[in-house]
């Protein structure tokens, strides 16, 4: 009896890394999914009105310039372990890599319409010369890879044209 | 952004002339993770998503290094900085590097 109850233990130990994993895999993609599906109705709440957001370098308008500011959003985003653990194997034989798609490109959409929203409500006319930076966020040491984030900033120069039509 | 100063990241202050040039500020400041936030950032990895902890960690030293770099343009005595760009980079020990740089110049 001991014998296999000492079996049982041994499966339990052997199978815990397993259902962190499969947690992982089920619980991320659920949360991801949701924050993703958040976004795209922030969005399209917007579609209708003007997109402020270039990265010309110059104004579009020839109008008279009231005032100008700097303007910067910023975001941390972080894959799942198990988005991590799929794209280290997918890493040993190169090739595309799909599973840090999702965040990658959630974080960099997230930063621009958060920059126009900002935009927007504060009341600015247009926000030129946008740059989106992308950034990791160090590992405490080479075998801790329980942690990772990327950080996305965007930041331009935000612009209030004069009201009167000159 | 604060006390009068023009930031802009274009190469003029749009609807400005510039008279004056003060040569490159910059200013730059290194944080570390609180190691409970760390933590709790690492259990929020499992799922994946939006690190808030780091998220506002950074966004406050980018700030000070902001802050940093204006201090510097003010001593020079100018009151706008043109062409601000900003750079991250990951020091040892799990600190991450927030510096801003960019071109003093004076307004009118």
């Amino acid at each position: 009896m001991a014998g296999e109850n000492f079996l049982f233990c041994q499966l339990l130990f052997f199978s815990i890394p397993l259902f962190i994993y499969l947690g992982s895999w089920l619980f991320g993609n659920l949360h991801q999914n949701k924050l993703l599906l958040k976004l795209d109705m922030e969005e399209k709440a917007l579609a209708g009105t003007a997109n402020p957001v270039s990265n010309l370098s110059n104004p579009s308008q020839a109008r008279q310039i009231d005032s100008s500011s700097l303007v910067m959003e910023s975001i941390s985003v972080g894959p799942s372990w198990w988005q991590m653990f799929t794209g280290g194997i997918k890493g040993l034989f190169g090739g595309k890599i799909h599973s840090y798609d999702k965040m990658l490109t959630y974080g960099r959409r997230v930063v621009i319409h958060r920059l126009r929203v900002q935009a927007i409500q504060s009341g600015f006319d247009e926000v030129i010369n946008l740059r989106v930076e992308t950034s990791m966020i160090s590992k405490k040491s080479k075998n801790d890879d329980k942690t990772a984030a990327y950080e996305f900033t965007a930041y331009g120069t935000a612009i209030r044209y004069s009201a009167s039509q000159d | 952004m604060s006390q009068g100063m023009h930031l802009s990241n274009t190469e003029t202050v749009p609807g400005k002339l510039i008279t004056g040039s003060f040569g490159l500020v910059q200013g730059s400041t290194v944080r570390a993770k609180n190691v409970f936030k760390d933590i709790g950032a690492g259990l929020k990895n499992m799922v994946g998503g939006e690190l808030k902890a780091y998220t506002e960690l950074l966004q406050e030293a980018r700030n000070e290094a902001l802050q940093r770099m204006m201090m510097d343009a003010q001593g020079r005595g100018a009151n706008a900085i043109v062409n601000v760009r900003f750079a991250t980079s990951a020091v040892a020990g799990g600190a991450a590097e927030l510096f801003a740089y960019g071109t003093a110049v004076t307004v009118e």
